[in-house]
C-alpha cells in the first residue's frame, strides 16, 4: 500500500521556520522527540559507545552522508592497553565482519609490523576483503583493542590493516576495484559487527576458491609474491585465524558480564527535510547482558544462518533477501514506479515534488512478522543543502530485485538490534 | 587470464591467435565454458526465443548466468552467492572502463552502480550475500528488457 504524504503524522512537532527550498540560508526546523518508546543509552561504560553521524574525516572528497562512525583505541598487544593510538571516524557497519583501519589513516607509524606484530601461522598474512563497490587489500596484523567511550576491550585481535606495504599492491587474487586510501574508502577504518562470528566461514577454515569467498587470505613473504591460504576458526587454535567479529574477543567486566551477542545501534530522529551533523547517538555492545540492552518490547527476526537475510513484502512484491545493515546509506530497493535521480545521484530516487511512503512487512524464518513504514523523498532536494549529512527518507534503486536493504536511513528514531549468530546453535536475528 | 605472445609463426599469418582468455561479457559461448571449468561449477542451458540463459553453479552456491545472444555473443552476466565473482573474467574487455569509472570515490560499501560509453555494471550485497550484474547495451537483443538480467 502506497499513499503520498499530505499531512505531517500528529507524533511530530509542527514544522516551524522556513520551509525550504533554495539559498544557502534555509534553517532546518527542529528535530520531532523521540517517539516514547525510543531510550538512548548514555555513552559511557561498560558497553555505550558514542556513535556520531557527520560528513566523515578531512580526508574525503565529498562528504559522507547517512554514515555512523566512533572512534577506535588501537594498540600494541601486550595487554597493557598503555601504548595505543585513537582512530576516529570508524564506520560502523553492520554488514560487514571485522575491524579494519587504513595504513596510511590517522595513527601512521603505530600501524606498523614492529608495532603490531603479524597474525601467526604464515609469512605475512594478508586479506582481501569484499565489498559490493570494490576490495580492501592489506596485512593482517594483531592488536589490543580499546573503546573508548565504553571501556569495552579486547586482546590480541586480528585486525586487517588497509594498504599496509607489507602486502604490496593486491595481486590478481584479489580483484575488485581498491579501495585501500582514506578518500578512496570513505572512512579511516570500519568496524564490521554484522550478524556472522567471522568474516569467511563460521563453521570451518576458510579455503581458497574461485569464485572467491567475500574474504580471502593470502600468504606474502615478500610484497610481490602473495599466494592463495587457508585461515582457521580461531575456536581450532589453529593459527593462522579468520578475522573475526571484534565483540567475539570482547573481555569480561569485572562483575563477569560480557557483551559479545551483539550490539544495538541507537540513533535519534531527524528531521524529515534532513539534519546537519553531528547527530549524536549510541552503539551499545550486547544484547540482555546489561541493564541498558534488553530486548525489551523489540520485536526478533530469525534471519537465514547462511546469508543472514529475512524476508520481505512491499507493494505486492516479495524480497526474500532482505536485511538491516548500518553501513548502507539509504534505503534501497528495486521498485519500477520511482526513478533514480540523473547524474552523480544516480545511486538514489528522485521522486520529483512529495516524499513517498512506503509500508513493508519483514519475516523472519521463524514466521514472525513486523512493519518496516518507511519514506522515500527527492534525493537532489535533500542534497541542495550540502551541510546536511543525516536523512531519515533516502531511498535509491537496488540492483537486486530481490533485496530490501533497510539502511541508515531507516535507523533514525528506534532501536535497531543486531543479533550475532551462534554457529550451528542460533541463527543471527534482526529486531526492533 | 591467460594470453599467448604471438610466436615467430604469427608473422607469416594474417591474424595472430591468442590464447583464449576467461572472458564472459562480449565474448562468445565458448567464454562461458572456460569460466565454468575455472569456477568447477556444473552449467544448465535454458534457451528461449532470443536468447540463451547459461547457468554456472559452483558447489559453494554462487550461481553465475551468462545471457548469449542468437549470434553467439555474451550479451549480459549476472551473480549470486556469498561471494563475488572476479570482475575482470565477468567483464572481459569491459574491465577497462569499469575500472576507470570505480576509480573514483563512492561512499557506499553495500551499493555501487556504474554506467559507462559500454557497460552498465551494478553491485550490491553485504557478508556473505552478494549479488550484480552486468550488460553491454550494445549488444541486448531487441525487445530484450534489462529487468529480466538476475
Amino acid at each position: 500500500m502506497r499513499k503520498l504524504f499530505a499531512l505531517i503524522p500528529v507524533l511530530f512537532l509542527p514544522l516551524t521556520g522556513c520551509s525550504g527550498g533554495g539559498g544557502a540560508t534555509t534553517t532546518t526546523p527542529p528535530p520531532p522527540p523521540p517517539p516514547p518508546s525510543q531510550v538512548i543509552a548514555t555513552p559511557g561504560p561498560p558497553n555505550v559507545e558514542s556513535l556520531t553521524v557527520d560528513a566523515g574525516p578531512n580526508a574525503l572528497t565529498t562528504p559522507a552522508v547517512n554514515t555512523a562512525f566512533i572512534s577506535v583505541r588501537v594498540c600494541v598487544p601486550d595487554g597493557t592497553f598503555s601504548n595505543c593510538q585513537t582512530i576516529d571516524h570508524v564506520e560502523v557497519d553492520t554488514g560487514s565482519i571485522g575491524l579494519r583501519v587504513i595504513a596510511s589513516g590517522p595513527p601512521g607509524g603505530l600501524l606498523s609490523p614492529t608495532m603490531l606484530p603479524a597474525e601467526q601461522g604464515v609469512a605475512t598474512l594478508a586479506e582481501c576483503l569484499q565489498f559490493a563497490d570494490g576490495s580492501s587489500w592489506g596485512t593482517v596484523n594483531v592488536a589490543d583493542i580499546e573503546l573508548p567511550v565504553s571501556g569495552e576491550k579486547a586482546t590480541n585481535v586480528q585486525i586487517e590493516v588497509i594498504g599496509a606495504p607489507a602486502a604490496g599492491s593486491p595481486p590478481a587474487g584479489c580483484p575488485g576495484n581498491p579501495e585501500n586510501t582514506v578518500p578512496l574508502f570513505g572512512a579511516n577504518g570500519i568496524l564490521g559487527v554484522g550478524p556472522f562470528i567471522n568474516d569467511c566461514n563460521s563453521v570451518g577454515d576458510c579455503t581458497p576458491r574461485n569464485p572467491p569467498t567475500s574474504a580471502g587470505y593470502f600468504t606474502c613473504p615478500t610484497p610481490t609474491t602473495c599466494t592463495t591460504t587457508t585461515t582457521h576458526l580461531a575456536s581450532s587454535g589453529t593459527h593462522p585465524y579468520q578475522v573475526q567479529n571484534p565483540i567475539v574477543q570482547f573481555a569480561s567486566h569485572a562483575d563477569g558480564t560480557l557483551d559479545n551477542n551483539g550490539v544495538i545501534v541507537e540513533l535519534p530522529p531527524v528531521s524529515t527535510s534532513g539534519a546537519v551533523g553531528p547527530v549524536s547517538g549510541s552503539l551499545v555492545f550486547g544484547i540482555g547482558t546489561q541493564g541498558n540492552n534488553a530486548i525489551s518490547g523489540a520485536t526478533k527476526l530469525l534471519a537465514d544462518s547462511g546469508s543472514g537475510v529475512i524476508s520481505a513484502r512491499l507493494n505486492s512484491s516479495t524480497y526474500p533477501n532482505s536485511y538491516l545493515d548500518s553501513g548502507s546509506n539509504a534505503t534501497f530497493f528495486s521498485d519500477a514506479s520511482l526513478s533514480a535521480c540523473g547524474g552523480a545521484n544516480n545511486g538514489f530516487y528522485c521522486t520529483g515534488g512529495s516524499p513517498v511512503s512506503e509500508s513493508a512487512t519483514l519475516q523472519g524464518t521463524n514466521g514472525t512478522m513486523l512493519t518496516a513504514d518507511f519514506s522515500v523523498a527527492d534525493a537532489s532536494t535533500l542534497f541542495m543543502n550540502k551541510s546536511l549529512v543525516a536523512f531519515s527518507n533516502l531511498g535509491g534503486p537496488n540492483s537486486d530485485g530481490t533485496a530490501l536493504d533497510l539502511g541508515l536511513s531507516y535507523f533514525y528514531g528506534r532501536n535497531v538490534f543486531t543479533g550475532l549468530e551462534n554457529p550451528n546453535v542460533a541463527p543471527p536475528y534482526f529486531a526492533y | 587470464m591467460m594470453k599467448l605472445l604471438c610466436a615467430p609463426l604469427c608473422a607469416l599469418a594474417v591474424v595472430c591467435i591468442s590464447a583464449p582468455t576467461f572472458a564472459a561479457l562480449g565474448g562468445d559461448a565458448s567464454s562461458v565454458e572456460a569460466d565454468r571449468a575455472s569456477m568447477k561449477g556444473a552449467l544448465r542451458v535454458t534457451p528461449t526465443v532470443d536468447y540463451s540463459l547459461h547457468e554456472i553453479q559452483t558447489s559453494a552456491g554462487v550461481v553465475i548466468h551468462e545471457y548469449v545472444s542468437a549470434d553467439g555473443k555474451v550479451f549480459a552476466v549476472s551473480w549470486r552467492g556469498d561471494g563475488i565473482p572476479d570482475l575482470r573474467q565477468m567483464l572481459g574487455g569491459y574491465y577497462g572502463q569499469f575500472a576507470q569509472a570505480t576509480s573514483q570515490p563512492h561512499y557506499n560499501h553495500h551499493h555501487l552502480a556504474v554506467r559507462t560509453t559500454d557497460v552498465v555494471v551494478e553491485s550490491s550485497g553485504r557478508a556473505r550475500a552478494f549479488f550484480g550484474r552486468a550488460w553491454a547495451p550494445a549488444l541486448l537483443p531487441q525487445n530484450f528488457s534489462v529487468h529480466d538480467i538476475r
